[in-house]
């Protein structure tokens, strides 16, 4: 009986592994199959202090989408720590544009949150590694 | 029934002896401390607690600051953790969820084996702790949620398989890398396990404290906290627990290797186990024989391990700063390697086997040749390095209390986001904007911290130094106060270092 229940709680715990590993590692990003998301910073690569960052959204025949609404996340990449949030503003047709200050050095992830017209929701986030002074 | 300046006839003087304040006497924690379930109702809500943050590591966002496990884990606990062990004392091993489950395992299998003689010291754990630090650098756990979640359930699952297999609490006394840390920090604590009155023991026949009741009551040893019949001979079951970590109360001295756990205080038939005040860092600063252990000084487990938790403070918070990537690049370079591990590798050594080989031993080499002690150099290293760790405590304690302060309330949005990703909308929009107190406000207490532990090194070198070299103390005490001095600065410096958490060194 005592046996059963080792092989029970091991199970679960090969389960518990393998559902993460499947599931835990694959979050969606959420980007639709129709609009295509391109996003570049400004300076290049990012460094410390505020970033301009332009986010470009398409639709499936390459068209630009415009009248969305763009939000900007940067988070480092120790828990605890301050996010920062900024809004990107539309300056041309499917294109957005905001600043975030990214106040310390290390690894950051940027994430934009979009808002389509129609109301459909889309997330990407960006890698930074190694956010410098210079 | 406390009183002024008592002391066993087992005991030895304890340096500046104050009037003693006992916990268990206070109105309402004393009668809920002193509660036979009181230890089973704090675990409850950490074992909950744990369930949550694992499930949320495994499952919820991969971003360590919007994930439950990384926050709980790497800001709240660990502060919370070096602040309750320098307020009070090691009430984390009291409320240990770990063995609260291990309590209901062992409902189930029974322990039939003694832990291996040749395994009755610190040094497996110190290595665990080792590996810890190293594996905490190497995965940058503090960035990743899910192998924060994968170390916690490695942890119960390490935690089963130990005590499942072996009597008493083997996995406590000589496995937990965690419980190794707050026995170390909590020699540092204001409160102690210990007698009220040192007569009352000397009339004690049973020696429940240690022994434990046993008797034929079935339904109550069902009901009792641990209900396995611990193999007697008589086939009594156990009533109640004595100390499972083999500390005889009536010569116990200091928190070493005290679990908080109280099962002394509720196995004594006279009422005669307090949670008493006593000075912190006083049993640093002597060397009776300590029941359980032995004699400090002769114990070079326990001082690899006071050694391992004052550097590795250091090591710990080194690894956030930005000198240690241009250090890590530069090793890289040297080494040809492009992989973190050698490199890391070689860092720990130089912080953990080095640099506390030159220092201790160049000290232990000026005491003997200045101060005309008559010990041998090892001995005297080992003497001395307790005299380390209230320094590296107030490493950990500025380390850990940084990221305590700055992000305590990052709790708030975190669980708001948690709880709405199952449907739960808890104050409306996540609060992300709630971090925690101005990194102004937080850096003087840092400050603050590594003074006191400063002070407390200080303290305890001194009288060490006074107990080697009564005739000529100062030449004792200068080399190692000269140590303090070199690691108190080193501590100050990496505090104003600038702050920089990669998860990528060698890459960038």
């Amino acid at each position: 009986m005592a046996r059963n229940r080792l092989f029970d709680v091991l199970a679960a715990t090969l389960f518990l592994f393998v559902n993460s590993q499947l599931n835990g590692c694959a979050k969606s990003s959420g980007v639709s199959s129709d609009v295509d998301l391109t996003y570049e910073s400004d300076p290049r690569p990012p460094r410390i202090g505020v970033n301009t960052f332009t986010v470009t959204l398409t639709g499936r025949n390459r068209e630009r989408v415009g009248g969305a609404r763009v939000s900007l996340e940067g988070d480092m990449s120790h828990a605890g720590m301050r996010p920062v949030f900024g809004e990107a503003k539309e300056v041309g047709p499917g294109r957005y544009q905001g600043t975030l200050d990214l106040g310390m050095r290390g690894d950051w992830t940027v994430l934009f949150h979009i808002t389509l017209a129609n109301g459909q929701t889309l997330d990407r986030e960006m890698k930074i590694q190694n956010l410098q002074a210079t | 029934m406390s009183s002024l300046g008592t002391t066993s006839s087992n005991s030895p003087t304890v340096p500046m002896e104050a009037p003693r304040f006992d916990l268990l006497r206070v109105t309402i924690i004393g009668r809920f401390l002193r509660w036979r379930h009181s230890r089973t109702v704090l675990q409850i809500p950490l074992l909950v607690v744990s369930v949550v943050m694992i499930l949320h590591g495994l499952v919820g966002p991969t971003l360590a600051p919007k994930n439950l496990a990384t926050v709980l884990t790497w800001v709240h606990f660990r502060g919370a953790l070096v602040l309750v062990l320098l307020c009070a004392g090691n009430f984390f091993c009291l409320a240990c969820p770990f063995l609260f489950l291990r309590n209901i395992a062992r409902r189930v299998f029974r322990p039939r084996f003694n832990w291996p003689r040749v395994l009755r010291n610190k040094w497996l754990s110190v290595v665990l702790f080792v590996v810890i630090l190293f594996t905490y650098e190497l995965f940058d756990l503090w960035s990743s949620p899910w192998w924060t979640a994968m170390l916690a359930i490695t942890y119960f699952a390490a935690v089963l398989v130990v005590d499942g297999l072996f009597k008493h609490a083997s996995f406590c006394k000589f496995v937990c890398p965690i419980g190794q840390f707050n026995f170390i920090a909590s020699t540092l604590s204001p409160l102690e396990v210990k007698v009220r009155e040192a007569k009352v023991c000397d009339r004690c026949t049973t020696k429940d404290c240690i022994r434990g009741r046993r008797g034929v009551a079935v339904e109550q040893a069902t009901a009792s906290a641990d209900g396995h019949t611990f193999g007697n001979t008589a086939g009594l079951v156990i009533l109640q627990r004595g100390c499972e970590l083999a500390l005889f109360q009536p010569r116990k001295v200091g928190n070493m290797d005290c679990t908080f756990c109280l099962d002394c205080v509720h196995a004594c038939p006279h009422d005669n186990v307090g949670v008493i005040s006593r000075l912190p860092a006083s049993e640093l600063m002597i060397d009776p024989i300590r029941s359980g252990i032995g004699y400090f000084s002769r114990r070079k487990d326990i001082a690899a391990l006071a050694i391992v938790f004052s550097f590795g403070a250091l090591l710990n918070a080194f690894g956030m700063v930005s000198p240690v990537y241009a250090l890590e690049a530069w090793l890289g370079r040297i080494l040809s390697v492009s992989h973190e591990a050698p490199v890391l590798g070689v860092i720990f050594l130089a912080f953990l086997v080095l640099e506390p080989a030159i220092l201790l031993g160049a000290a232990a080499w000026m005491t003997r040749a200045l101060g005309g002690s008559k010990s041998a150099v090892v001995p005297l290293a080992v003497r001395y390095s307790y005299a380390l760790v209230p320094l590296g405590f107030g490493m950990w304690l500025a380390h850990y209390g940084f990221h305590f302060f700055t992000g305590l309330l990052t709790i708030v949005p975190v669980t708001q986001t948690a709880l709405s990703s199952i449907g739960v909308h808890l104050l409306g929009a996540a609060q992300w904007t709630w971090t925690g107190l101005p990194t102004r406000f937080v850096q003087p207490m840092e400050l603050g911290f590594i003074a006191l532990g400063f002070a407390g090194s200080l303290l305890v070198v001194h009288h060490l130094a006074e107990e080697d070299c009564a005739s000529q103390p100062m030449r004792a005490f200068l080399p190692w106060a000269a140590v303090c001095v070199f690691i108190g600065l080193a501590s100050v410096w990496l505090m104003f270092q600038p702050m920089e958490m990669r998860a990528t060194l060698m890459g960038g």
